[in-house]
């Protein structure tokens, strides 16, 4: 049930993501939900789970889009795997944490995929400007989006019986 | 323990490897796969979002309706007007060139796709269609709607195809500017930081004066665009800094940011009529 939890939310978000339109006035900036989904994982599971949340949300991001297969992959995996790493120092279950992290995680792969898009010469031409303001509106979007899907996330582990209170 | 840890971690170096390094047929091959499994789901998203949009566009558009009705009424006879002396025009030429023994060789074909869904990362500006499954639908056809020019197509798979709208950076459209009798290149400049889209274009001939308002059409040079199709307006014209040329800025007929159905102009070889 775990995993067919995790491909079901991933598909979902990446499903609403695709659809939900773009934030024109700061740099296209969409809702991160894929991102979302891969923190909740990184906050609540081991790194196992974190590491194949990150793969498969990685591969449908550059899968329904022009982006290079492995690109998204890394950034979302470096990103899960660090907040992981550091979960247990972190009120994992606050909203506080899910906003902070909404926000710099969102600049995090943005500034990455950035990197390596410029770096790869397929958006040679992209200005750093428009990084900066796709971060900016990202990490606008993160604010709202992480807690959103935390708790959305959460609440259907707990009613499929995945997570108990105070344990999974 | 560390060694099962070691062998972990190199595990995934080397997945993440393969996965950066695939080579581009198997790397298409995985893309157009999961786009065309995740197509009916797309849809079914698209139609939902799309009766929303239309209800809320009602419940905007509530105190306007008969003064949009009566617009559409006249555009509708000055339509039908236009469409009455084109088919006297065709006629003409038609004649003309059966005269002429001129053999067209090729139609074109226009293709109504309904539009999914955008780029997922916001990195591109392009939308994903579904289409028919119609052997024309190939890589770099144009693609337009009623308002005038929208993109090339850029991948195509079995049930979607991704369309590069004009105002992508890597779309580069080869234009002339009304009857001034001079060619341009347009390239899009993504969007300004207020949202509207943003169009360039390079390379116009100092010596031919271009103003603001003139209209933008394909040239038709090139190859991918026909000829004629209606690009936008100029709304800035300014000397390039080294003086050999002009440049401009347009604003694109067609509203890139509202896209639900598109056509593909594609073409299909024929036989002289």
């Amino acid at each position: 049930m775990n995993r067919l939890v995790l491909w079901a939310s991933i598909l979902t978000c990446a499903m609403l993501q695709a659809v939900l339109p773009a934030w024109q006035t700061l740099g296209q900036a969409k809702a991160p939900l894929l991102l979302g989904a891969v923190l909740y994982y990184a906050l609540s599971r081991n790194n196992l789970q974190v590491i194949e949340a990150s793969i498969l949300a990685g591969v449908l991001q550059d899968s329904l889009g022009p982006i290079p297969h492995g690109f998204s992959v890394i950034a979302f995996l470096s990103v899960g795997l660090v907040v992981n790493h550091y979960r247990d120092r972190v009120f994992g279950e606050h909203w506080f944490t899910h906003v902070m992290l909404g926000v710099g995680s969102s600049v995090m792969v943005t500034l990455s995929l950035y990197l390596l898009l410029v770096g790869s010469g397929l958006r040679a031409g992209v200005p750093f400007s428009f990084a900066l303001s796709k971060s900016l509106g990202m990490s606008l979007l993160g604010v709202v989006t992480f807690p959103l899907v935390y708790v959305c996330m959460d609440k259907l582990d707990v009613a499929v019986g995945n997570v108990n209170r105070g344990g999974i | 323990m560390k060694r099962k840890g070691l062998i972990f971690w190199l595990g995934l170096a080397v997945i993440l490897l393969i996965t950066l390094n695939l080579p581009t047929p198997a790397s298409r091959s995985l893309k157009n796969a999961t786009r065309d499994l995740l197509a009916p789901l797309q849809e079914l998203v698209s139609s939902y979002t799309l009766r929303f949009r239309g209800a809320g566009h009602a419940i905007r558009g509530w105190g306007g309706l008969p003064e949009k009705n009566k617009e559409l009424q006249q555009e509708v006879m000055l339509l039908r007007q236009k469409l009455f002396e084109l088919d006297e025009l065709r006629e003409q030429n038609f004649l003309l060139r059966q005269q002429l023994d001129f053999q067209q060789r090729q139609t074109r074909e226009l293709i109504a796709c309904s539009v999914l869904a955008r780029d997922i990362s916001g990195w591109w500006q392009t939308v994903r269609i579904q289409h028919n499954g119609s052997p024309l639908i190939q890589p770099d056809l144009a693609v337009i709607n009623d308002q005038g020019l929208v993109g090339k197509v850029s991948e195509v798979s079995a049930r979607t195809a991704d369309v590069l709208l004009i105002s992508d950076p890597g779309c580069k459209v080869a234009v002339q500017i009304g009857d001034k009798g001079t060619y341009a290149i347009l390239s899009g400049q993504g969007l300004s930081w207020r949202g509207r889209v943003v169009c360039k274009l390079s390379f116009i001939n100092k010596n031919i004066p271009v103003e603001r308002g003139d209209e933008v059409f394909t040239s038709g040079l090139g190859g991918v665009f026909p000829k004629g199709i209606k690009v936008g307006t100029l709304e800035t014209v300014t000397l390039d800094p080294n003086g050999l040329y002009q440049n401009a800025e347009v604003k694109p007929s067609a509203d890139l940011s509202q896209l639900d159905v598109v056509f593909l102009v594609a073409t299909e070889p024929e036989a002289g009529r």
